[in-house]
């Protein structure tokens, strides 16, 4: 399986599609102009990107998905307003985004519904993402706020109505827009990184729902990517550089970068505005103003791989494993329609009329492998032989009672059979006995 | 010379078990020895002898390693040849014995052997095997086999898919028999194999079964009405009902048909609670089932029930309730977690409503003045209702399995359905099903499931692991007073008095939760089973929610963790070996393995202190794993490993950012740590910050005091350091504290609480935002009302704790931590709300608390007070 770097641009130039390791282009998919965040792939089944406004007078702006297969867009949604961030669960279940209104919507990806609205910030929503176990919702605000939304809290009328706040924390310790937030390994006791306008990443306890960390950098970090061991971090800078911030290293103040940063990658580009990391734990792709896309390898710390995207701006990165095409092609038609998701609705359903929220039960995986246990005779057999055995049921007394018969029947047969050649034999003697007798009379 | 030698001699002597040469003559001889023929009568041990000898040694296979030895090859055809050719004449023998056994033989060759020959003689076996079954002559005994020997057939048959259009053709041909020994009153045996073949023509043939759909489906649902058969043949009916809509395959069959499964349970239901309930239930679920102005589906199985129709008035309702309801359940279950091939929608609501109709009727005249029924109804019901309710957790269980990650929109629904059954249930069966469930949603929901499910899970399972401790503890307890902190053993002498003061003055406990609690585990001692899956959902806890907003629980179940492991461990280990007479029944090696895994979550488990039990749970595991050949030992093992790493932290980093002292890092860390106050909780140790990192967030701190260079958070985080380090020095955190909900109350967390509330809430919002909270809270809704008195047993702890310290300390800060905790205590009261139910009349105790500083004063009159200093060693008072 290889995996894909998938970046989209703030202007409206396509969905580049690069293959992470030869670096040869894949399928362009066309029209998309997203804001950041605004591009992921839904649990690898299919692309979605929200848009941005064609011009700033309209009052919304569209979201669109793309199968993998086709560079059309399949799928057009029309929110109620424009969304900008968008995150989903990894299994494809739910689709969020934040609106400029502060609204954040969650909608269901297999109905289309839009199950959950509700107003999460004053200002609009920048950023969204899901803690590592998908149970706690992270999103960012325009105002430098940051909450933590349990996501089944989220679903709890009762608990809502109780006039509670439904976030689980409140970080307000940012000055200025949050401009991204990465949620770190862990259940329970993970670290969340933010970073915002206010040349600060800030990182986060969320066990303990407090601040462990402000790093300052040079100019306004717009992206952040953490290390899969979780030692560094780096941070996409509108300076150009990437700079490698410490989380679980010495941090040595030899270079004069400032506290906690301990390196920078550069390559004199424009201003990084995304970041992505590789399953593979060591490259980084980035994206940058100047439209360009960069992959580093943060061993060595060098650019391997240069990838033109576009004149535009890169205002997207996401980096996953290519889909299963085989499983797709022995779809039928009519299964790959229902597949696909559709449009994600505007509003959400009244529950006063009584048509209530339904689950879709997805395909999960259908395996035609038979187990073993699907054979039965040899058990069947075994059951029937200590039936025979044992002489217990009615069946076994049943095919006893048929043998004895067939026995009888035999043994009757047998008898008559003797009992004829003993007649036979009989009148042979008599016969001849007869006969001799005549002779002898004779 | 002496590798021909070796080669000539490997010609005559076979290389062991595992040579294919073995095989041809093996199969030889059993055909001549074993195998009955004409004349050799049939004897059913040796049968046995043959099956076996068969299946281990795929006798039949014609599999072999080496396709160049052509000798070989041909040796075994021509023994399978005869094989197949003795049994197809077996199974027409006119003796009824041996004609059976050719048939059972058949459909053990159509598994066992080769690909190759089964496409080529299928169907011949097919007609051999077609021909017995109908043939008027059958026995019983021959009918069964014939059944499952075609089943096999069909199950062979798919695998090949070329052939799917003669299967199709094949499968025809049988659905009529089939069918016909259904609705005879052949008995379960026959009924059983027949409907197993019905699945697998349902499975692997759907198109054959096509247009006897609604027949299908009727007999189905009359076999299931007649709730004749056993538990196993009813399941394989209700799996006949479950793969039908597999048939047609789309979307409406299967939404069609679990429509009409749930009408048929819940009209049985109505019937069944009449009086036991509320009248309007029923109609309230049959709406979310068929919202008004849709036209209902027809019945299950067509017109009328059948069932039904002829049931003999002897049966009473009582009987037929739980295996009809079960089974239709179970159908639903299948249906829900089994894959489809069309992605469908579930009706959840209403599946989530059955659930709880069934498990809100607890046998007594709910709210009905005058009672409908007679009590022997009542006793009847009582008697299977159990029973009812175990099947409809188990269907609860397939509704969360099959929704996975979609369950999210009605999560809080389960939780709280499932949490109101918790304090209900009292059965052990039950009890153990329901940590399950418990155990099932934390793992699968994560953190946010830990938020709502943490209260009741540790009021829970402190009843039901704290029954016994005392019998067998006190040995223990005095052995580990000189071993442990300072700060455990005055927890554990404090446990002890309270749990004495439970049993011998019950009355004193103002508070209803604890109270109940207890007594009822006084009564019963909860059975091993139970305490295994307690002591699961309590590690499922721990791991996924161990330190998120855990500190008022967490000191206590670690504690109580440490105590039920070295209680297990203080007789023997158990011998795994040793042959339990009953099958079900949990062995004590199982529930000392569960021990240990809750131990090590409890170690493993994040927290902001280091655990004081690491030396005691290290010492438990080091001898476990001297267990040789247990599971305990395996697992000790895995637990050794586990918590290597947390005594030696490792931080690996890319080799290409190496810090420069790379020895500094775990001396720095080794230092700090060994100097820090580990009851601090000032000072963590945050997990994820591991190491040298200590040393960093310290110097990060002092940093922050003395430059100031956080502005927003500077002052905040200067007065929450002073707040803290007065209460450090007051060493007032110390006080250990009771379990069950009073935990939350542990002057520990109010300190954590403070340092947090000051540090998100306080920050967040700024004062107004704060002073909202605040009215929030005290308005008196009825919610609100709730969530106090959830929060009524901090009366308890204030009165014996150190409150009144706490509350003079921080005289300062008083307005806004108060208002920061109460708006805790009603998160955390919503979330779980708490055990008791009458105990409004409390309601204004915990009010008072918050009007100042006075109300808390009055309390302060326990024994545990101001001189509870942990470094007083209580003499034992239990030392009896």
């Amino acid at each position: 399986m290889m995996e894909l770097i998938v970046a989209s641009s703030s202007v409206d130039t396509g969905i580049g599609c690069w293959d992470l390791v030869s670096g040869a282009e894949q399928l362009r998919y066309r029209s998309s102009a997203s804001p950041p965040h605004g591009l992921i792939s839904v649990s690898r089944r299919f692309l979605a990107s929200s848009q941005l406004r064609e011009n700033p007078s309209s009052s919304s702006a569209p979201i669109f998905f793309w199968s993998w297969e086709k560079p059309q867009v399949q799928v057009r949604s029309f929110p109620a307003e424009p969304i900008g961030p968008l995150v989903s669960d990894s299994d494809g279940s739910y689709i969020i985004g934040g609106g400029p209104s502060g609204a954040i919507y969650l909608w269901e990806v297999a109905s289309g519904k839009l199950l959950n609205k509700w107003t999460a910030h004053y200002r609009s929503v920048t950023c969204l993402t899901l803690s590592d176990d998908e149970s706690l919702l992270i999103s960012g605000s325009e105002d430098g706020s940051i909450r933590v939304w349990p996501l089944l809290m989220i679903f709890d009328d009762i608990a809502k109505e109780s006039g509670e706040n439904i976030y689980r924390y409140n970080f307000s310790e940012h000055a200025l827009r949050v401009t991204s937030v990465i949620s770190g390994h862990g259940l329970c006791n993970s670290i969340v990184i933010s970073s915002s306008e206010d040349r600060t990443c800030k990182v986060w306890s969320l066990s303990e729902g407090r601040l462990l960390r402000s790093i300052s950098f040079p100019s306004i970090i717009d992206a952040i990517a953490m290390d899969p061991g979780e030692h560094i971090f780096y941070a996409g800078c509108r300076d150009g550089k990437i700079y490698v911030a410490a989380l679980n290293v010495e941090w040595n103040p030899v270079r004069n970068y400032g506290k906690f940063i301990i390196d920078s990658l550069s390559d004199n580009s424009k201003a990084i505005t995304c970041l992505a990391f590789s399953l593979d734990g060591v490259s980084l792709v980035s994206g940058s103003e100047d439209g360009m896309i960069r992959v580093w390898n943060t061993k060595t710390g060098q650019m391997t791989r240069l990838l033109k995207h576009a004149k535009a701006p890169v205002s997207n990165v996401i980096i996953f494993r290519q889909p299963n095409k085989i499983n797709q092609v022995s779809l039928s038609k009519k299964l790959e329609l229902a597949l696909m998701a559709p449009p994600l609705d505007k509003y959400t359903e009244s529950r006063e009329d009584g048509v209530e929220s339904k689950a879709v039960k997805m395909i999960h995986q259908i395996s035609d492998e038979l187990d073993n246990s699907s054979y039965c005779a040899a058990s069947v057999m075994s059951s029937q032989i200590k039936e025979l055995q044992q002489n217990t049921s009615s069946g076994a007394v049943q095919m006893e009672l048929e043998r004895l018969r067939a026995e009888c029947k035999r043994s009757m047969q047998m008898v008559q059979q003797w009992k004829k050649l003993y007649n036979d034999l009989q009148s042979t003697f008599v016969n001849e006995l007869l006969n001799g007798v005549n002779v002898d009379g004779s | 010379m002496a590798a021909a030698a070796a080669a000539a001699a490997a010609a005559e002597f076979f290389s062991g078990m595992d040579d294919c040469r073995l095989k041809p003559p093996m199969l030889r001889s059993v055909l001549r020895d074993r195998l009955p023929d004409e004349k050799r009568p049939f004897r059913p041990a040796e049968l046995t002898a043959v099956l076996s000898h068969m299946r281990t040694h795929g006798l039949l296979s014609e599999r072999h390693s080496d396709i160049a030895e052509r000798k070989l090859v041909e040796a075994w055809r021509s023994a399978v040849d005869g094989w197949v050719e003795r049994v197809l004449s077996l199974a027409s023998n006119s003796a009824p014995d041996k004609c059976w056994a050719g048939i059972c033989l058949l459909g053990v060759t159509s598994e066992e052997c080769c690909s190759d020959r089964f496409q080529s003689s299928y169907a011949i076996w097919f007609q051999k095997l077609i021909e017995n079954f109908q043939s008027p002559s059958a026995t019983h005994f021959i009918k069964v086999a014939c059944c499952a020997s075609l089943a096999d057939l069909f199950t062979r048959l798919a695998c090949f898919p070329y052939l799917k259009k003669d299967g199709t053709l094949l499968a025809r041909k049988v659905i009529q028999p089939v069918m016909q020994i259904l609705n005879e009153d052949v008995g379960e045996t026959l009924w059983d194999v027949a409907v197993k073949l019905l699945c697998t023509l349902m499975s692997f043939f759907p198109s054959s079964i096509r247009q006897h759909y609604d027949t299908v489906e009727a007999v189905l649902t009359s076999k299931i009405m007649a709730a004749k058969c056993d538990l196993n043949t009813s399941k394989k009916f209700s799996l006949g009902l479950a793969i039908l809509p597999k048939v047609k395959g789309d979307e409406e069959s299967f939404c069609l048909i679990i429509e009409k499964i749930l009408i048929a349970i819940n009209s049985i239901l109505t019937d069944a609670f009449q009086g036991l309930e509320e009248e309007k239930k029923s109609s309230e679920v049959m709406r979310m089932i068929v919202p008004p102005g849709k036209d209902p589906p027809p019945p299950l199985g067509g017109q009328t029930l059948p069932g039904e129709a002829f049931e003999p008035a002897t049966r009473r309702l009582s009987e037929l309730l739980v295996p009809r309801v079960t089974t239709l359940m179970h159908s639903c279950c299948v249906m829900l977690t089994n894959p489809y091939p069309f992605p469908v929608s579930i009706p959840v609501r209403p599946l989530i409503a059955t659930v709880r109709r069934v498990l809100q009727v607890d046998g007594s005249f709910n709210g009905t003045l005058f009672p409908l029924i007679t009590s022997t109804h009542q006793e009847l019901l009582c008697a299977v209702l159990p029973a009812l309710h175990l099947g409809c957790l188990d269907f609860l269980i397939a509704i969360i399995k099959g929704l996975r990650s979609q369950l999210l929109p009605h999560g809080a629904n389960v939780v709280r359905l499932l949490t109101e059954y918790f304090r209900r249930a009292r059965m052990p069966s039950i009890r153990r099903k329901v940590y399950s469930i418990v155990q099932m949603l934390l793992i699968s929901m994560g953190v946010g499931m830990s938020l709502y499910l943490a209260q009741e899970v540790i009021n829970n399972a402190f009843a039901d692991l704290t029954d016994n401790l005392e019998l067998g503890s006190s040995a223990m307890l005095s052995n580990m007073q000189s071993s442990i902190l300072v700060g455990g053993t005055f927890r554990q002498n404090y446990h002890k008095k309270r749990k004495r003061d439970a049993s011998v003055i019950p009355v004193e406990h103002s508070n209803g939760v604890d109270l109940s609690v207890k007594t009822c585990s006084k009564k019963s001692q909860a059975p091993l089973s139970v305490k295994i899956a307690a002591l699961k959902a309590l590690e499922a806890l721990l791991t996924m929610g161990g330190s998120l907003k855990s500190e008022c629980w967490r000191l206590d179940v670690d504690f109580l963790v440490i105590i039920v492991a070295t209680n297990a461990f203080d007789s023997s280990w158990a011998n795994e070996n040793r042959l339990c007479l009953l099958k079900d029944e949990s062995s004590f090696a199982d529930y000392q393995l569960a021990t240990l895994e809750v131990l090590l979550a409890s170690l493993l488990s994040p927290t902001h202190t280091r655990s004081p039990y690491l030396s005691q749970g290290l010492d438990l595991f080091r001898r476990g794993r001297q267990e040789t050949g247990s599971k305990i030992a395996t697992f000790c093992a895995h637990a050794l490993l586990a918590l290597e790493v947390l005594i030696h932290p490792r931080s690996l980093p890319l080799e290409d950012h190496p810090p420069p002292n790379n020895l500094s890092v775990g001396e720095g860390f080794n230092q700090s740590f060994a100097s820090g106050n580990f009851n601090n909780s000032t000072k963590t140790n945050l997990p994820s910050f591991s190491k040298g990192d200590l040393g960093l967030l310290d110097e990060e701190d002092e940093e922050e005091l003395s430059s100031g260079s956080f502005d927003e958070e500077g002052p905040t985080s200067l007065e929450n350091r002073n707040l803290n380090d007065k209460y450090n020095s007051e060493d007032i955190m110390k006080k250990p504290l009771a379990i069950n909900s009073e935990v939350s109350q542990h002057v520990l967390e109010y300190e954590d609480k403070i340092s947090q509330n000051v540090g998100v809430e306080m920050e967040g919002f700024g004062r107004g935002e704060t002073i909202i909270d605040k009215e929030k809270t005290e308005e008196s809704t009825p919610r609100n009302e709730i969530s106090f008195h959830n929060a009524s047993p901090n009366k308890m702890d204030f009165g014996q704790g150190n409150s009144a310290v706490f509350a003079a300390e921080m005289t300062p800060w008083k307005s806004e931590t108060l208002v920061n905790i109460s708006v805790n205590m009603s998160n955390h009261g919503s979330n779980a709300p708490d055990l008791s139910i009458g105990k409004i009349k409390e309601d204004s105790s915990p009010r008072s608390l918050y009007k100042g500083k006075d109300a808390m004063l009055s309390y302060d009159s326990d024994s545990f007070s101001l001189d509870s200093l942990p470094d007083i060693v209580d003499g034992d008072p239990d030392s009896e």
